[in-house]
């Protein structure tokens, strides 16, 4: 079914394009959430993805390509969205709490904002590798077809991303601990 | 007493927080600029092409082909420039027709800069070519033959770099000939490899092109089609491509799809030795 759609979409049919929308819509802004932790960027994210994958669709050869292409243009407009906007990194951003995904109780205030700053300092090579291991769970195999790099670079990007995410928390626990002693 | 805590847990659950439903409004927005956005084409060669536009489209690419040949008869006309004029001594590269008009040799304004650009080497086809430093390398996974590519213009079997957006791709190969071709005869079989249209005379519209080492070339631009430059040494074609018309939005930073590939083309090498493959279509 989602081939024909691919096939009708790639022929002009715009109803078709937005039934693609429907079925991938969602996936991507997950994903584009999660590397971008900004809703309105993640927001912004999706529909230039979609935009540009509306655009392009007719010089897609295989349909059947079409769920990694389009995660590619998705992480391509993460990345464009991170570079626009470098330097507005330390803004304020409230954890949005509509929806099924709200603040988890596991996640304390201090391991939250630890990970968030941690996060921010990833590259967003880093965090594409990240989020699309960790919370799409893809394999490297994969994650390298859709980045565009080898799958030992894809590899490394993980280990050290997912190194340095574990030393936040890590961090923030040893903090804790002294000041429960000191208390 | 501090609770043993699970880093991965934590960070699992740190990852699922969050929106995971496209908001209506986003939605909305894609639709609406569907709606108003034009795909991109395929337009490998306009006049295959040509059969199949709207009228409007037809009619606008008349006008501007009318204007066009109206501002270029003046130009060519106008006494005391430097413009190629009436007999003009042509391009030095061998043509296929004797009566095929051959533009000047004229790169296009203000070249983009490649001082900075990344070099990379084709293990596969020998020869060496610049790239933009933050654009992605795709290596061809095979050797490029007529028979068997000149139909996929996204053929892996092509030396490709992508930009940071995803959003223009070049490619480079080169392939055997047959003793005699020419490039212009070379054009001219490609486009009809690539599809049933009218080819003849396709070679008209090109302009010289330049390699890094000096070796000459002829240059294919429209600008609802693919531009590309064809590089004839001994017996092979080399090819350099960007998949983009000269109006193409995604091009624009760069100037436009025309000066992208003068630029990639200004810093194609050519192999000492030239790559072993069969002959192709000449």
């Amino acid at each position: 079914m989602r081939t024909r759609l691919v096939e009708l979409a790639s022929e002009g049919d715009d109803v078709a394009f937005g039934q693609l929308v429907d079925l991938d819509g969602d996936r991507c802004y997950a994903i584009a959430y999660r590397i971008l932790r900004d809703v309105e960027r993640a927001q912004d994210a999706v529909q230039q993805a979609f935009l540009l994958a509306w655009r392009e669709l007719p010089r897609l050869r295989d349909p059947e390509r079409f769920g990694p292409w389009l995660q590619r243009l998705l992480v391509n407009a993460c990345y464009e969205e991170l570079r626009r906007h470098r330097r507005w990194t330390t803004r304020i951003r409230a954890l949005p709490v509509d929806g099924p995904s709200g603040p988890d109780p596991t996640v304390s205030i201090d391991d939250r904002d630890s990970l968030d700053r941690a996060f921010q300092r990833l590259s967003p090579e880093h965090r594409a590798v990240f989020v699309l291991h960790h919370h799409t769970g893809l394999p490297l195999a994969d994650i390298a077809d859709i980045v565009g790099a080898p799958v030992g670079t894809v590899k490394s990007r993980l280990h050290y991303a997912t190194r340095t995410l574990r030393a936040a928390i890590v961090a923030d626990s040893q903090v804790d601990s002294t000041e429960a002693r000191l208390a | 007493m501090t609770e043993r805590r699970d880093p991965d847990a934590i960070l699992a659950a740190w990852l699922d927080e969050g929106p995971d439903v496209l908001p209506e409004s986003t939605r909305r927005a894609i639709e609406v600029t569907t709606r108003t956005t034009d795909q991109a084409r395929h337009l490998a060669w306009l006049p295959w092409r040509a059969a199949n536009m709207n009228g409007t489209t037809r009619l606008a690419l008349v006008a501007a082909a009318v204007v066009a040949v109206a501002v270029g008869g003046l130009y060519v006309l106008r006494p005391g420039t430097d413009g190629p004029g009436v007999g003009g001594s042509g391009s030095p590269v061998p043509s296929s027709s004797p009566s095929s008009a051959s533009p000047t040799a004229s790169p296009s304004d203000d070249p983009l800069d490649t001082a900075k650009w990344t070099t990379y080497v084709s293990s596969r086809y020998g020869f060496s070519i610049d790239r933009p430093a933050d654009w992605t390398e795709e290596p061809a996974d095979h050797a490029w033959t007529f028979e068997n590519d000149s139909e996929a213009w996204q053929s892996t079997g092509v030396e490709s770099f992508v930009n940071a957006e995803g959003s223009v791709k070049a490619s480079a190969w080169s392939v055997a000939v047959a003793p005699g071709t020419t490039v212009e005869g070379w054009m001219e079989a490609y486009c009809t490899g690539q599809n049933a249209g009218p080819c003849t005379g396709i070679q008209e519209g090109a302009v010289d092109v330049e390699t890094g080492d000096q070796h000459p070339g002829r240059l294919q631009f429209g600008p609802e089609k693919d531009t590309m430059a064809f590089f004839l040494d001994g017996q092979t074609m080399y090819v350099v491509a960007v998949w983009r018309g000269e109006t193409d939005p995604t091009v624009r930073p760069y100037g436009g799809a025309r000066k992208l590939l003068e630029a990639f083309s200004s810093t194609l090498t050519f192999p000492t030795e030239p790559p072993q493959g069969s002959p192709s279509a000449s």
